[in-house]
């Protein structure tokens, strides 16, 4: 029965007065006559004052489910509530760290709901377990709790593509051998915002594995990326694995992970070309004045610089891939006839004038060959013996053959 | 027959005294009735070759040069003729018909003397730093007339700001000689000549050494032929100098070094003669202190295509295929011109007679002026030979044919063989002296000395000139005839027949032999001493295996792919460049021919910190021998970015060799790259230098 307290107030007030002493002692205040007073007075408030016969009922409270919550993110909780007496509610909310237990509410700070929705927002949540209550009051004073554990998660890192930055593929589409390929992960994120490790590994058709991945040593300024010399010809896979590193803590996120792989095909390997020559390529002959009178240092022809794939000369001196292997064999004969294989080694060939005279003439080749050739004194492939140049393809050569004026 | 009988020369102004002791010769002198300078005029075309200079800054007195050379075109009124010789270059200059030379009638008393200075290294004066290691070469070209005595030299060079004397270190010739020039200043040379006149230097060669250069490593840089060559703002080859300081600083704050080319134009270089073009090959040398590297073509095609740079000067090589004279074009600057006329040049002739007047043929004569070589003439079976070459003061080879015996016969550039540049014609006859001619046999082993060693080529050569090997008789229209009395030097080759055996017949004396066997034989060069005695030798020789040369570069492990070049020091033929790779241990060992000193250099693997560098030198006997420790060098990465001035971006493509260059004390090898490189796509590369020569910059 809901009071009526108007009602039962008058019905108090409106007693004749003089049922009662006055002053009002104590004494009659514990009388009978007193109490039958009240009595009657309340029976003839038709029932205003009879609310003291109902038991007052607490007020009901629960947590909605939030859905998942991340950590780094927000995460706003809702309360149902309830009082089966009809009595007015206030919600409070609090939430502290780590898992719940049943008294873990006593010493946080209850906040007030300030909204009619009565809704709860955590702004960014932790990497660790969280404990959210929600406190119902009624007029009554009746209190009624609810907890719930949030468990923050963690979100996979993503990326959007893998780049081959350099070099430009050959017209084939194939990249070259040897080359330094340098890639790049695009659109790269976390979206908790996580430190995301990026683990490289190559899948190749030799042994070329993560262990194969290298910093980039071509970069006039170092920007970390990584970079891979295939050594072999065919399809490799670039697979890069991000992995999210959430702080740590007892209970907290775990790290996730997104693989993301790029085919590529690597092409054969190509054959060197003479570039830059001392006398150029496109000389075929040189003078050496032999003058007597003059102190006379050796004669050089030189090969100044390879284009090639994997062995170019001169090789970058701060490569850590493969060493380049450019290989030069020289020889020598008279004007005419076969020419004698000179065991140098060098990119350089001295001729010592000493062993020369006015008129004399002479030829001096260089062949070269990178690692994948035959042995040193193996002709080149498609090239005859008596070819001055040797060129595999358009302008390629891989010899040259000078003839040498003494004068 | 010591005696000459020379023309005052080709009026070169280089010439610095001129005295005329005798008053007769004053006549022919200093007063020499043409007064033109005439023949030392010369063509104008050719700039750059004695007689240029000479039109240009001829002094007093120096008119004889000018009378003798404008008598020889035929001014022949040239009124100081002593009286002309007997070969009728009447229009000589005085004194010249003084010499018993030739035949010529002498009695005159007219004499003369003229003495040049000119620098060998370098080749101008121009541009002289100071440096510790500094060294001036220059030669004394004397040109004597009237006298029969055998010039004397003494060199007087004076530092001019103190006063103080310059130690002159003799050369290679007895007219040559170098010094230092560790300070900056004025030098002074003079050269006293004792010829049995007065051959007085009251002037002298003067020159400007500037203060030290900075040490500075000098960056090679070759860009990729499409941008050399290209048609529009073709960039030559050039060098670019760098302050080893400002190298230091660029590793220090990670920045890189910056290396713009400047761009030229293409200029075709096509020699013709009588307008009609001529095949040759040409070679185009940027003057000091040009930037511009060597380059060289052959017109075999068409125009060699020169990218140069206008500002620029060069000297320019031509060297034709046929009968026609090879050329210098001196000091052109391309944008007055690139045209290389050319002519025959001058026709030099004669006959080579052994002692006893037999003719020799298939031997070879030849001529150079400096750096200009002649056409090369071979005698036919009647021992007449024709060569083309030009005006100027020339050095003569003859070489008798291969198997003769007879030696080598020399004329050195001082005296020289001096052509006129009026002169057409020239002769120039040879006749050796007689020598007792034995029989050499040499039969060659393998190093087992088991069978016979095949293939082998072997060089027998007198260590020392011979004196009066021969007689040069040298007859011009502007000279007249000269004899000279001609060193020589045995140096014959063979190469061992199937049997091993080689036969020389040489002359009596001593003798080093030096054997080359195949490069797949086995064995290793050998050089030593033989003695052949009057009545010749025979001899079998084993050839000898290379032995070992072993040891460890330091640091162990981290040395490992080090390429070590073997380069030998010997003087005379040397041994083969070899080379090894050190293995994983640090450890290396190559087979190198005995007897032999060799420079040992390091070139590391990529990847590393460590610069090629000199590790020291080796002198190996006939036994393996274990070098010392070596350490290997370290280094640091420059970065540096080649560019095309103007340009925004960086250039691919071009290759980049540093050289340590004079400027640094500490420099070995200043013609062989210490670090080399190719740019990348960004025009940046990187290259490794020694510590050592960046220290030079501290």
């Amino acid at each position: 029965m809901k009071p009526n307290f108007a009602r039962c107030f008058l019905a108090l007030v409106l007693q004749p007065r003089w049922l009662f002493p006055s002053p009002l002692t104590p004494a009659f205040l514990q009388s009978v006559a007193f109490k039958a007073v009240v009595a009657l007075s309340l029976m003839g408030s038709n029932g205003a004052c009879l609310y003291s016969n109902q038991i007052n009922m607490p007020p009901t409270v629960t947590i909605e489910d939030p859905g998942p919550v991340f950590h780094g993110s927000s995460a706003t909780f809702k309360a149902t509530v309830g009082d089966s007496d009809g009595s007015s509610i206030s919600l409070a909310w609090a939430s502290g760290s780590g898992p719940c237990t049943d008294d873990g509410f006593s010493a946080l700070l209850r906040v007030p709901a300030s909204d009619g929705a009565g809704e709860f927002t955590i702004a960014e949540l932790g990497v660790t377990p969280v404990c959210v209550w929600a406190f119902a009051t009624d007029n009554h004073g009746a209190e009624a709790r609810a907890h719930r554990d949030v468990v923050p998660g963690d979100r996979a890192p993503t990326v959007s593509d893998i780049r081959i930055v350099r070099p430009d593929p050959l017209d084939s589409g194939k990249y070259p051998l040897f080359g330094e390929i340098k890639f790049a992960a695009e659109g790269m994120d976390d979206p908790d915002g996580d430190q995301v490790t990026a683990s490289w590994q190559v899948i190749g058709p030799g042994p070329a594995t993560s262990s194969a991945i290298s910093a980039c040593v071509d970069d006039l300024v170092a920007d970390g990326s990584p970079c891979f010399v295939p050594i072999q010809p065919g399809e490799y896979q670039f697979k890069l694995t991000l992995t999210s590193s959430p702080q740590a803590g007892v209970g907290g996120a775990a790290s996730m992970t997104t693989t993301k792989t790029k085919t590529f095909v690597v092409a054969e390997d190509r054959l060197p070309c003479l570039d830059q020559t001392v006398p150029e390529i496109s000389t075929p002959v040189t003078v050496v004045v032999t003058n007597r009178t003059t102190p006379i240092s050796p004669f050089v022809l030189a090969v100044k610089s390879v284009s090639d794939d994997g062995d170019p000369y001169p090789a970058n001196p701060v490569a850590v891939g493969p060493q380049g292997e450019t290989k030069f064999s020289w020889y020598e004969g008279a004007d005419t006839g076969p020419l004698e294989f000179k065991n140098v080694a060098s990119s350089s060939y001295e001729i010592d004038p000493l062993q020369h005279r006015a008129g004399d003439k002479i030829r001096v080749r260089v062949e070269i060959r990178d690692r994948n050739a035959s042995t040193i004194n193996a002709m080149l492939a498609g090239c005859g013996d008596q070819t001055a140049f040797c060129p595999q393809t358009g302008t390629c050569f891989q010899r040259a053959t000078w003839t040498v004026l003494f004068k | 027959m010591n005696e000459r009988s020379r023309a005052s020369g080709a009026g070169d102004a280089r010439f610095l005294a001129v005295s005329c002791a005798l008053a007769a010769a004053l006549l022919g002198c200093g007063g020499s009735s043409s007064g033109t300078n005439g023949g030392s005029g010369g063509s104008s075309s050719d700039a750059g070759i004695a007689g240029a200079d000479a039109s240009s800054d001829a002094h007093p007195g120096s008119g004889g040069s000018g009378t003798a050379s404008g008598g020889a075109v035929g001014s022949g009124g040239s009124s100081a003729t002593g009286g002309s010789s007997s070969t009728g270059s009447g229009g000589r200059a005085a004194g010249t018909g003084g010499s018993t030379a030739g035949g010529g009638a002498g009695g005159s008393s007219a004499s003369s003397c003229y003495v040049s200075v000119v620098p060998e290294v370098p080749v101008t004066w121009d541009d002289l730093h100071a440096a510790r290691n500094a060294v001036v070469r220059v030669r004394a070209r004397v040109t004597l007339t009237g006298t029969s005595k055998e010039a004397a030299l003494k060199w007087i060079v004076h530092l001019s700001d103190d006063g103080s004397l310059v130690s002159v270190t003799p050369g290679a010739e007895p007219n040559v000689v170098q010094f230092s020039t560790p300070v900056p200043g004025t030098y002074s040379i003079q050269v006293q000549v004792d010829a049995g006149i007065k051959c007085d230097n009251g002037f002298g060669q003067t020159f400007f050494v500037k203060p030290e250069r900075k040490a500075s490593f000098v960056f090679s840089i070759s860009p990729p032929d499409k941008v050399a060559k290209a048609a529009d703002s073709p960039v030559p080859a050039q060098k670019v100098r760098m302050m080893v300081q400002d190298v230091n600083a660029a590793i220090a704050n990670n920045t890189p070094g910056q290396f713009p080319l400047a761009s030229g134009s293409l200029y075709p270089l096509l020699p013709k003669v009588a307008m009609a073009p001529v095949t040759s090959y040409i070679r185009v040398l940027g003057r000091d202190p040009s930037v511009l590297l060597p380059a060289e073509g052959y017109t075999q095609s068409g125009p060699m295509s020169a990218a140069l740079l206008a500002s620029d000067t060069y000297d320019i090589l031509v060297v034709p295929d046929g009968a026609v004279a090879p050329r210098i074009f001196s000091g052109v600057q391309p944008y007055i011109g690139l045209q290389l006329p050319m002519d025959a040049g001058v026709a030099v002739s004669g006959a080579l007679r052994d002692a006893k007047a037999n003719l020799l043929k298939d031997a070879r004569v030849s001529m150079t002026s400096d750096q200009l070589p002649s056409t090369i003439g071979v005698s036919s079976s009647a021992g007449q030979y024709k060569l083309l070459t030009r005006a100027g003061v020339h050095s003569l080879v003859v070489s008798p044919a291969a198997g003769s015996g007879l030696p080598e016969i020399y004329v050195n550039a001082s005296p020289g063989v001096v052509i006129g540049q009026a002169d057409l014609t020239m002769t120039v006859n040879v006749s050796w002296a007689a020598v007792n001619m034995v029989p050499v046999s040499l039969d060659l082993r393998t190093p087992d000395g088991q069978s016979a060693a095949s293939g082998v080529w072997v060089r027998l050569e007198s260590p020392v000139d011979l004196p009066g090997a021969a007689v040069v008789s040298i007859q011009s229209p502007s000279q007249g005839a000269v004899d000279v009395s001609a060193p020589g030097r045995v140096r014959v080759d063979a190469t061992s027949d199937a049997s091993g055996h080689v036969q020389f017949s040489v002359p009596v004396g001593s003798y080093t032999l030096t054997l080359v066997p195949g490069s797949d034989s086995g064995a290793a060069t050998l050089t030593q001493s033989l003695d052949v005695a009057s009545a010749g030798i025979s001899r079998v020789l084993t050839t000898v295996v290379p032995v070992t040369l072993s040891g460890a570069l330091l640091p162990l492990g981290m040395s490992v792919g080090v390429r070590i070049f073997a380069r030998d020091q010997t003087t005379g033929i040397r041994a083969p460049l070899a080379s090894t790779v050190v293995d994983a241990n640090g450890h290396y060992a190559m087979s190198l021919p005995p007897g032999r000193t060799y420079e040992l250099e390091g070139v590391p693997a990529t990847g590393t910190t460590f610069a090629r560098s000199v590790l020291g030198r080796v002198a190996l006997e006939s036994q393996a021998k274990t070098a010392p420790d070596y350490v290997l060098g370290k280094g640091k990465p420059f970065v540096g970015v080649v560019s095309v001035t103007g340009g925004a971006q960086g250039l691919a493509g071009a290759v980049v060799q540093v050289f340590c260059g004079d400027s640094i004390a500490a420099c070995t090898a200043p013609d062989r790259p210490i670090a080399e490189a190719t740019t990348r796509s960004d025009g940046a590369f990187t290259v490794v230098l020694p510590e050592a020569y960046l220290a030079a910059g501290l």
